[in-house]
């Protein structure tokens, strides 16, 4: 499964992934947590924060409320990402190794249901999350 | 009739409710755990997010601004009592756009006077900030503010710059900005989704410099444990920018030629080629023309990186850009130190306009920087600027004599007028209101010269 990078503030998704501080990096292998630690981002620059997802080698992104822009950014370097998700970092952990994020119980409050303004559909969410 | 009620007639919880359902602002509260305990109509519409949704869940998992983590204004609110106003920011919708907000707080009491809780009012700012843009684009490009007559000139080439794929050569005075000149290009280019990687080729030693170009192969040296992907693989399907150039070695010089021209290069230890994927932007603040006849430079790599040249004008050369770049900074500090500053005085401008600024952009920046640990809020004054620019005696780059201080003023009114004119002498010496006489006797005499395509090119057939 490889690395996977939990975007976190105070155990929890951090609100805002453009602006987090902390990464929680799990490393699994025939889906179990092999390797974990933490790492910082220094800056809030779109590019440089992609860069250094790259270079950490994150296959995956779990993260909360992200801009276009970031997610556009990340797909271009092939980091898979899972947006728009709320709860503790071990539940959405468990949640993740078990395959259940897809079911929608952890995503962020207005993220399951209709769009706003009939906006497109956001580019990096799961297809079974709507 | 009690006179307390005569003055405070008293709301019902109903009329309260109608009242915040009525207005346009958003608003929200809170209880002390975080969790949102109302929601009115207007947060609904701007959030995209129901009351039903909202309600019982932490406030920044439904509010979702920039602020939430590191900026909280209401969690600052609740911990000094002090209400936050017009704190500006933005948020996230379910489709990733940014919302532009302004908020403001407030602690909510009980009738013991016990804190239970905050509120949050905000504004949808989306359509004043898009007026904002419209307004201010003729003096932007990307994150470059500039209305300086030179700047618009450069404005004008810098999208057809990034859109075609040529190398380009940044050259100009330290602290002009080149970092945020190659930045921009890259923005504004077909290359804007992949990464902007920089190097500063001059802050490293060439074996180390090598390395980090090209990467390298595990065994390639001891230590080389696994394999390491250099600047020009992490670059790629982007841009990127290497910073004094006129500092690479010869060595390195005829590695980065090959790269240039081959458009493929093999990593330190490697067996096999790679191909390359980047747009390169170089940048040097030295003479390359100049390297290159002392040998310093090898002419090949100075014809290849010389494709387009954007040339940046110190400061000295744009003063009338200083009370831009003054608002834009305080905006920037504000933002990054959570400060109040209003603004400037005018005689401190006054002083900032009559400095040299040998140091350039970055120079007024760190002023700034520095103004805002001393004041941050009310209006940077005089006394908040180092001493080595309001000391009299101490400062090299203003004159000490009046004669040399007029002198000053003069050539950089008429280099002005000159460039605002496209190098018209008449047009200048009518803006400055001079005969055209006094102007060349006065050009003559402070040596100010044209460029060899003036405004009298354009009389001439």
């Amino acid at each position: 499964m490889g690395k996977i990078a939990f975007s976190i503030w105070n155990k929890r998704i951090a609100p805002v992934f453009d602006v987090a501080r902390h990464l929680w990096i799990i490393e699994t292998a025939e889906g179990r947590i092999v390797g974990q630690s933490e790492r910082r981002f220094a800056t809030d620059d779109t590019q440089e924060r992609v860069l250094r997802l790259t270079t950490l080698q994150v296959e995956q992104l779990i993260c909360g409320a992200i801009t276009r822009g970031s997610c556009e950014a990340l797909a271009e370097r092939g980091i898979k990402v899972v947006s728009f998700v709320a709860g503790g970092l071990e539940q959405v952990i468990q949640a993740c190794l078990s395959d259940s994020l897809k079911d929608g119980h952890l995503a962020m409050p207005g993220c399951c249901r209709g769009k706003r303004h009939g906006a497109l559909k956001h580019p990096c969410r799961e297809p079974s999350e709507k | 009739m009690t006179r307390q009620k005569k003055h405070t007639p008293e709301v019902s919880g109903t009329t309260t409710d109608a009242i915040l359902e009525s207005i346009s602002d958003g608003v929200f509260t809170v209880d002390l755990d975080w969790r949102i305990n109302s929601f009115n109509r207007a947060a609904e519409e701007i959030t995209g997010i129901s009351r039903k949704d909202a309600i019982g869940r932490f406030c920044s998992e439904v509010f979702r601004s920039n602020m939430c983590e590191t900026n909280c204004a209401l969690r600052k609110t609740m911990k000094n009592g002090k209400p936050i106003i017009g704190r500006s920011g933005y948020i996230i919708d379910e489709d990733g756009g940014r919302i532009p907000i302004s908020l403001s707080t407030a602690v909510l009491k009980d009738s013991n006077g016990q804190v239970v809780g905050g509120a949050e009012t905000f504004r949808d700012l989306s359509e004043i900030e898009t007026l904002r843009h419209e307004l201010e684009g003729r003096s932007h490009v990307g994150d470059i503010v500039s209305r300086s007559p030179l700047m618009q000139k450069l404005f004008e080439v810098i999208p057809a710059i990034a859109a075609s794929p040529s190398t380009v050569l940044i050259t100009g005075e330290t602290g002009t900005g080149k970092e945020l000149m190659a930045r921009t290009v890259h923005a504004l280019s077909r290359r804007s989704k992949g990464p902007f990687v920089a190097l500063n080729c001059g802050a490293l030693p060439d074996t180390l410099l090598e390395s980090e170009l090209f990467g390298y192969k595990a065994g390639a040296f001891t230590g080389a444990n696994k394999d390491k992907p250099g600047r020009f693989a992490l670059a790629k399907g982007g841009t990127l920018f290497l910073d004094e150039i006129g500092d690479v070695s010869p060595a390195l010089q005829v590695r980065l030629l090959r790269v240039l021209q081959e458009h493929s290069f093999e990593p330190l230890g490697g067996t096999e080629t790679l191909p390359t994927d980047v747009r390169i932007i170089v940048a040097t603040n030295r003479d390359l023309t100049q390297l290159t006849k002392s040998g310093q430079f090898r002419e090949d790599l100075y014809y290849r990186v010389n494709v387009v040249r954007i040339e940046l004008p110190p400061l000295r050369r744009r003063k009338e850009d200083i009370p831009l770049l003054v608002e834009q900074f305080i905006a920037k500090y504000n933002r990054l130190h959570h400060a109040t500053v209003r603004g400037i005085s005018q005689e401190t401008l006054s002083l900032l306009m009559a400095h040299d600024w040998p140091g350039n952009v970055r120079e007024l920046e760190n002023i700034i920087e520095r103004a805002f640990i001393v004041c941050p809020d009310g209006m940077i004054e005089m006394t908040h600027l180092p001493d080595e620019m309001t000391s009299h005696g101490n400062r090299s780059s203003v004159p000490t004599v009046l004669q040399d201080a007029r002198a000053q003023m003069e050539s950089q009114a008429i280099r002005t007028a000159l460039e605002r004119n496209g190098f018209s002498r008449l047009a200048a010496a009518h803006e400055l209101g001079m005969h055209k006489s006094t102007l060349f006797r006065k050009m003559k005499h402070l040596g100010i010269t044209l460029p060899e395509k003036d405004g009298r090119s354009k009389a001439t057939p």
